[in-house]
């Protein structure tokens, strides 16, 4: 007879919970037609000047909303394979927004799709040419000697190249987000049977299929799976807009230079000479020991594409005295956009680049 | 007994497919019959593409329409004219349309000890701008 009352709940509860998935099935069929007829949503929509345009590179600054600003000005790198707008998606969802509010000056690199004029780059020009030439106008524009150097993935691997071969300056601080040193512990280039090479175009470029395909390589039922949850979810506003706004980023992934793309194929995920200490940029050896200024590496714990076994040997190589690593739950793309990043990993970036920004 | 959440149950269902299907990719992916497998589909993905880029192509001749590479080529043309334009023109500086705030932000007080200890004396480009009075290096419009 104890049973009764447990019973009754248990069938209320189940009551009430088929009456919810009723009203969500409605709110889906409406909210689906709505998905369907509208566009989705804007990205990258916080002010800023472009300060130069150069093939493939374009440098932005942007409008500061802070009324003093730290002395130091940021400049983002952004990974070759995508467009900047991961760390611009949408008010309240923007690292660079956000950035600004706490009163850093933000310079952002960001890529263009490669043409066959673009296919001859390397790694080279973007550690040699790119950066330096970036770097020199923000000293400019901005009228300070000092920069920090913020990286992304693979940008993160620009900027650590191009701070190991630049360790009398300008830089001030170095910050990379889930950055690959250790190759052999990526999944991505354990394929060695795959000829990858043969992807390049005759232009010259690796198509930006080509590469959202080896990304989904690794987790192949994401994207299925995803989409049943995005049926799942339709009936919640905020769920279907963070998902519209990171959708339409990774419809933005870019096409590589050829060049480029074997360059890396070979030289970092076959011959792992970044982490063997044996990778040659510009003739020069390439010495982690070289980088000197303060370093920052964010990595999440749980990325499929960079995982943290392949990242963590960044902070144990360089010679920064002052160094830290964190390892903050989440994957590669919810380290640095979404829900997570804004309560776990901004404030982190936020403590620690103010003390280092003046 | 408690009866089970059908809706609770699909859920699940569908985190064990992706996590299932993802770590036998994962298992699997450095080996040599998946390589040959997408060797061979990219193969046949490459010749499908050949075949229906020169079938296009040869209809847009047809119809005297430019092809997809025709435009691209045109408007690289057009990005290299720009490009040369911005080269001739003066830099587009941001100081004349947004804010230039003063430098003088400090960090909260918790991040002080490491601003302290990390920090060096301050290096400065010559000054190109004229600040305002008061401190307020903020262009005038």
């Amino acid at each position: 007879m104890s049973q009764a009352p447990d019973n009754q709940a248990t069938d209320t509860s189940l009551a009430d919970r088929l009456r919810a998935e009723v009203g969500m099935m409605v709110q889906r069929s409406l909210k689906g037609l709505e998905y369907i007829s509208t566009p989705a949503p804007a990205v990258g929509m916080t002010p800023r000047t472009l300060l130069y345009r150069r093939g493939t590179l374009c440098l932005y600054h942007y409008h500061a909303t802070a009324s003093e600003i730290y002395r130091v000005p940021l400049l983002f790198v952004m990974a070759t394979t995508n467009k900047a707008a991961i760390f611009d998606l949408a008010k309240g969802q923007s690292l660079i927004e956000f950035l600004l509010a706490r009163g850093y000056d933000v310079y952002v690199m960001d890529w263009n799709a490669p043409t066959r004029d673009d296919a001859h780059l390397k790694l080279d020009h973007y550690v040699l040419d790119f950066i330096p030439d970036c770097i020199a106008r923000v000293q400019k524009d901005s009228g300070i000697d000092d920069v920090t150097l913020v990286g992304y993935c693979m940008s993160g691997v620009l900027a650590t190249l191009y701070a190991a071969l630049h360790p009398d300056g300008p830089l001030k601080n170095l910050v990379c987000f889930t950055t690959p040193v250790d190759w052999t512990k990526m999944t991505l280039a354990n394929q060695r049977h795959f000829e990858a090479e043969r992807l390049v175009d005759a232009n010259g470029i690796l198509p930006a299929q080509a590469v959202v395909r080896a990304i989904e390589m690794q987790r192949p039922a994401a994207r299925i799976a995803g989409q049943v949850r995005l049926w799942d979810n339709m009936w919640n506003d905020d769920y279907v807009k963070g998902y519209r706004m990171m959708a339409r980023f990774g419809s933005e992934t870019l096409p590589l230079p050829g060049a480029y793309f074997r360059q890396i194929r070979r030289e970092l995920m076959q011959k792992n000479r970044l982490h063997e200490g044996t990778l040659r940029i510009g003739g020069k050896l390439v010495d982690l020991k070289q980088i000197q200024v303060p370093l920052l590496h964010i990595i999440a714990k749980y990325d499929s594409l960079v995982p943290p076994e392949c990242a963590q040997p960044l902070a144990a190589s360089v010679g920064s005295q002052d160094r830290e690593e964190l390892v903050l739950p989440g994957g590669h793309v919810s380290l640095v956009a979404g829900p997570a990043a804004i309560k776990r990993m901004w404030p982190k970036l936020d403590q620690w680049l103010g003390g280092r920004s003046i | 007994m408690a009866l089970p959440d059908p809706f609770k149950l699909y859920r699940e269902a569908i985190d064990k497919f992706e996590n299932g299907v993802n770590a036998l990719a994962a298992r699997h992916i450095d080996s040599k019959e998946l390589g040959l497998m997408i060797n061979q589909f990219s193969k046949v993905s490459r010749g499908l593409q050949h075949l229906s880029e020169s079938s296009l192509e040869r209809m847009y001749k047809r119809m005297d329409l430019p092809s997809r590479s025709e435009v691209a080529a045109l408007a690289a043309a057009l990005q290299r004219v720009e490009d040369k334009l911005d080269r001739l023109l003066p830099a587009p500086s941001s100081e004349t349309i947004a804010p230039r705030p003063p430098r003088t932000r400090r960090p909260p007080a918790e991040a002080a000890p490491v601003a302290a200890a990390t920090r060096k004396p301050a290096r400065k480009l010559p000054a190109k701008r004229k600040p305002k009075e008061g401190g307020n290096d903020e262009p005038s419009t």
